[in-house]
């Protein structure tokens, strides 16, 4: 490297090593949408794992309790009746009868084989019948499989059971031995059974059953009574409060644009009526707006305020929820109340003293755990549902932060202090469920929350939040 | 200066928008110029600067002495650039082969230039040469580090620069004229 590359080298690199130029505004809005888009993703990933999540168990869950149903729950189908007890038809029938009067615990068939082993002494059928014969009750071998189908569906579709009742109502039953060698109709047999005989007036115990829960629920489709789900929505807060609050902050505070969501248990009493249950996440506050509010810091020498400002170690603004405590001792003044201090001072307008001020305002969070038991009423039972929703809420304080919009960013500045920590809230609201599959179902709810009780202790005047959201979600009944 | 700047990273750290925008906004200048110097285009520089603030953002955690950030952030943009284009180093353009040629250097020509004018010129090279020119030129490294930095060697390197420099002569001439190269 010569002498005029060094010079040549430094000459550039002073001449372009500052150059600068404006880049279009687009860039930062491109970063800053994909800053945001992240972060937004990361909570839309966590949203759905949880729903995913949420979903497996039930599935599962769903999937293990109908398993043990068909392995407890399913009656055997065949009957295996000796041969004595054909020569015993009134006997058999008999226990036929027991055990139709015996069956509400759906042990009928049992109970049908029980009393043919008594009858055993009189054994009629020659050894070349063979020592037992089965006898099929052909009906139930025929329909069974899918009666049985049907009813793990849980009845889910009124066709399909009216279609059940009415094949049940038509459908003769009798007894069909099977025997080697003979084939034919019942009355033909040779074994002294005439069909008609075995051929009841009534339904089966089984088929009493299925027909009776039928006409009980009367909603096949309703069969399932708990239903689990998770929803999610954007909601709106704000408070109303009385007019000695709002002269505080009027103007000044609005509402914030956040969101709710959580998970809910739902327990169906009637065809048309449940109650709900769930723990839900609320993210509300207020928005302060007011810009320019200045910040002073304790220990700095502000004539003004030093005197003040010495004597307390917390010094606190006031918004319509409540006192603003800054820990550090931070002063936060401008038109806005402050504690302990004269109008005069508090509305002294001097920036020389101002350590920061906010860009945008400042945000009072108020973030609650929703505790709520509503009531559901559907109005309308198809497969859009439309349910009126109603009920009240337990709700704990989760965080009440205070936080200020600076031009370097959020900076928490206090906290809220004369705020409960547990309230009470109503809901009302209109959902609509659409039945997706028999115990998949999509959720669409607006809903409105207002407090009931003032979140103020008694030293201030009464506020009272409220929320307005539109619910989505997923629900699995089982 | 240092202060507000280290109140500026710990809230980039914790991801608050308000402070993201603030840093973009005190560098945003500096690092355009830095993206313009390397890339071909407006396009090109508004991309490289997109994506260097997204792995500035991304990265901050390792910065921990405020002092070091500027540099720091350079060095990020300068790396994206660098990433963007390392793939075409090894390309060679016909229209470079066909300037290529050994003219004695004349400083003034340089002299006479705005760094606007400068810069907008040097995107007419092509990346291999411009990545060169730029890393030897204006950020000091030696050819050994361009080498490394590049994955080519010392002699490319310097041959590179050397074509860089009689390409940048011949085409300021060109659009100038002889009144700037005087």
């Amino acid at each position: 490297m010569n002498e005029q590359d060094n010079s040549r080298q430094g000459f550039l690199s002073e001449k372009l090593g500052s150059f600068q130029a404006d880049p279009p505004e687009k860039v930062w809005t491109a970063i800053s949408a994909r800053l945001g888009t992240g972060g937004r993703k990361r909570t839309i990933i966590i949203a759905l794992s949880a729903a995913a999540t949420i979903a497996l168990a039930v599935t599962l869950g769903i999937n293990f309790m109908e398993r043990d149903h068909r392995e407890s729950g399913v009656p055997q189908q065949v009957e295996k009746v000796s041969p004595e007890e054909l020569t015993e038809p009134s006997e058999h029938l008999s226990a036929l009868s027991e055990s139709a009067a015996e069956s509400e615990g759906g042990k009928q068939t049992e109970m049908a084989t029980e009393p043919a082993a008594e009858a055993r002494p009189g054994i009629a059928a020659g050894p070349e019948i063979g020592a037992r014969t089965e006898i099929v009750a052909k009906p139930e071998m025929a329909a069974e499989p899918e009666i049985v189908a049907k009813s793990e569906m849980a009845y889910t579709d009124k066709r399909v059971q009216r279609k059940i009742v009415t094949a049940l109502n038509r459908t003769p039953m009798y007894v069909e031995p099977v025997l080697p060698g003979i084939s034919g109709k019942p009355e033909e047999q040779s074994i002294g059974l005439p069909g008609d005989t075995l051929v009841p007036s009534r339904l089966s115990p089984d088929e009493d059953l299925l027909f009776e829960s039928y006409q009980e629920t009367d909603q096949g489709r309703r069969d399932p009574r708990w239903m689990i789900g998770a929803a999610l929505s954007p909601i709106y807060s704000f408070r109303d409060a009385e007019d000695q609050a709002m002269a505080v902050s009027s103007g000044y505070e609005s509402g914030v644009i956040s969101y709710a969501g959580g998970v809910h248990v739902s327990y169906r009493t009637t065809t048309r009526l449940a109650i709900e249950s769930g723990v839900l996440f609320n993210k509300m506050g207020i928005d302060i707006g007011a810009t320019g509010i200045q910040m002073y810091k304790q220990a700095f020498d502000f004539a003004p305020l030093r005197e003040e400002a010495s004597g307390s170690n917390i010094l606190a603004i006031s918004n319509s929820v409540g006192n603003i405590v800054s820990p550090s001792g931070d002063i936060y003044v401008n038109s806005y109340k402050v504690q302990e201090f004269t109008k005069a001072i508090a509305s002294y307008q001097d920036n020389s003293g101002t350590e920061t001020y906010a860009d945008q305002g400042i945000r009072q969070h108020l973030d609650y755990l929703e505790l709520p038991f509503n009531v559901r009423y559907s109005l309308i039972d198809r497969d859009i549902e439309l349910q009126l929703v109603g009920g009240m809420s337990t709700n704990i304080l989760l965080n009440s932060a205070v936080t200020m919009q600076t031009s370097s960013g959020n900076r928490e500045i206090g906290y809220l202090t004369n705020i409960k920590n547990i309230n009470y809230s109503g809901n009302a609201g209109v959902g609509m469920v659409y039945h997706v599959q028999d115990h998949l179902s999509l959720r669409l709810e607006p809903r409105f929350r207002y407090f009931i009780n003032s979140i103020n202790d008694q030293t201030l005047p009464s506020t009272r939040p409220y929320t307005f959201g539109i619910y989505t979600g997923l629900n699995f009944r089982f | 200066m240092a202060e507000k700047l280290e109140i500026l990273l710990k809230g980039c750290k914790r991801g608050r928008p308000g402070s993201q925008e603030e840093l973009y906004r005190r560098f945003a200048s500096a690092m355009y110029g830095i993206c313009l110097q390397y890339a071909s285009s407006q396009e090109d520089a508004q991309d490289i600067m997109q994506e260097g603030f997204i792995k500035v953002f991304g990265k901050l955690d390792q910065v921990n002495n405020p002092a070091a950030f500027p540099g720091w952030i350079r060095k990020v943009m300068i790396n994206t650039a660098l990433e963007k284009y390392r793939s075409q180093v090894f390309l060679q353009r016909v229209d470079d082969m066909k300037e290529e040629m050994d003219e004695e250097m004349d400083d003034g020509i340089y002299n006479n230039l705005t760094s606007k004018e400068l810069v907008e010129i040097i995107q007419t090279l092509s990346p291999k040469y411009r990545l060169v020119f730029n890393l030897y030129a204006i950020e000091g490294y030696n050819h050994q580090e361009i080498s490394r930095e590049l994955g080519i060697t010392v002699g490319t390197s310097k041959s590179n620069l050397s074509r860089a420099r009689a390409i940048l002569q011949k085409r300021i001439k060109k659009i100038y004229g002889s009144a700037i190269a005087r």
